[in-house]
C-alpha cells in the first residue's frame, strides 16, 4: 500500500480532534498557547500514558495514543462530567478514546469497503512499538494540542507487497 | 413519551458516557438498563420492558450484530427501535444494519445527533 502521507495526516487530525471535541469537550490550540498555560509541549515519550489498539482483516496495524498527565486526568472527568476519577476510570477513558480514534482511522487503510476487526484497546507501553517496528510496519506520527493537554498518535500499518 | 432505554456495551465507561449524553439530549428517559454483551441484554429483556435499544458492535460472548439478528427473530421485539453503535462507518455493515430495520449511529456522536436519530426512529416506528 502506497500511503499518501498528507492525506493520512489530514484523516488522523480530523479523527483525533473530532473525537476529543465531541466526547470530551476539548478544543484545538497552538503549541505556544499550551506553553502559556504552563503545559510543557516538549514532554518525553517516557512521561506519557499510552493506549494501544490493533486492527486486522482488511488492513493490519496498530494505533498508539499517548497523552501527557494533564490530558490523562482530564479525559475521564470530561467524558463522565465528574470532577474526580479513579485510575481505572482514567485508563478506561483513554482506552475508549483510542477505540473511537482507531475506528475512525481504519477506513483509510481498509480499501474497497472491506471490514477491519478492531481488537480491544489496552494500556500499553511505548516499548510495545518496537514489536511493530521489528515487523517492518510503516508508521506515521501525529501530535494534537488541545486545551487540556497533548496527545501523540502513532499509526503502524502493514505495507502490501 | 417516556422511554426505557437499554444500553449494551462491554465498556462500563462508554455506558456511563452514553447515559450522560442521553441526559444532555433532553429526551424524556424514565429508566436505563445496562448490559455488557448481547447475551446479558437478551436475558434482561425477558424480564424488563424496553422501548429503545442502543447496541455496540464489538463485544465479547455475543456481539451487537448477532444480538440484532436475534432481536429481529423474536416476535416480541422484532419491531423494537434499535441503534447499532460503531466507530467504523463501513458501507457493507451499514447496509446490513438497515436491512435488519435498525439505525446506524457513528461514534463519536453529540447529544443532538442522538436525540435527532432517536426521535426520527420513534416517529417511524
Amino acid at each position: 500500500m502506497l500511503v499518501d502521507k498528507e492525506k493520512l495526516e489530514s484523516y488522523v487530525s480530523k479523527a483525533v480532534y473530532r473525537t476529543l471535541e465531541v466526547t470530551c469537550y476539548m478544543f484545538p490550540v497552538e503549541a505556544d498557547e499550551l506553553q502559556e498555560m504552563g503545559i510543557d509541549t516538549n514532554v518525553s515519550d517516557d512521561e506519557l500514558t499510552s493506549s494501544v489498539i490493533t486492527f486486522e482483516g482488511a488492513a493490519e496495524g496498530a494505533v498508539f495514543i499517548a497523552v501527557n498527565d494533564d490530558l490523562y486526568h482530564a479525559l475521564a472527568s470530561n467524558m463522565l462530567g465528574e470532577d474526580t476519577a479513579s485510575k481505572d476510570e482514567k485508563d478506561a477513558a483513554l482506552c475508549e478514546i483510542a477505540n473511537i480514534i482507531c475506528g475512525n482511522i481504519v477506513p483509510f487503510f481498509a480499501k474497497n469497503g472491506e471490514i477491519c476487526k478492531i481488537n480491544p484497546p489496552e494500556i500499553g507501553s511505548f516499548k510495545n512499538k518496537k514489536l511493530f517496528e521489528s515487523k517492518g510496519y510503516g508508521h506515521e506520527k501525529f501530535e494534537a494540542y488541545v486545551d487540556e493537554g497533548i496527545a501523540k498518535v502513532t499509526i503502524y500499518f502493514k505495507d502490501a507487497d | 413519551m417516556s422511554l426505557n432505554i437499554l444500553i449494551v456495551d462491554d465498556s462500563p465507561i462508554m455506558r456511563r458516557m452514553i447515559k450522560k449524553t442521553l441526559g444532555l439530549s433532553g429526551l424524556n428517559v424514565s429508566g436505563y438498563f445496562e448490559a455488557g454483551n448481547g447475551q446479558e441484554a437478551l436475558k434482561l429483556m425477558e424480564s424488563h420492558s424496553v422501548d429503545v435499544l442502543l447496541i455496540d458492535v464489538n463485544m465479547p460472548v455475543m456481539d451487537g450484530l448477532e444480538m440484532l439478528e436475534r432481536v429481529r427473530h423474536n416476535p416480541e421485539s422484532q419491531a423494537l427501535p434499535v441503534f447499532i453503535i460503531s466507530t467504523e462507518s463501513n458501507e457493507k455493515r451499514i447496509e446490513y444494519i438497515k436491512s435488519q430495520n435498525a439505525e446506524f449511529l457513528h461514534k463519536p456522536f453529540t447529544p443532538e445527533d442522538l436525540k435527532k436519530k432517536i426521535v426520527s426512529l420513534l416517529k417511524r416506528a
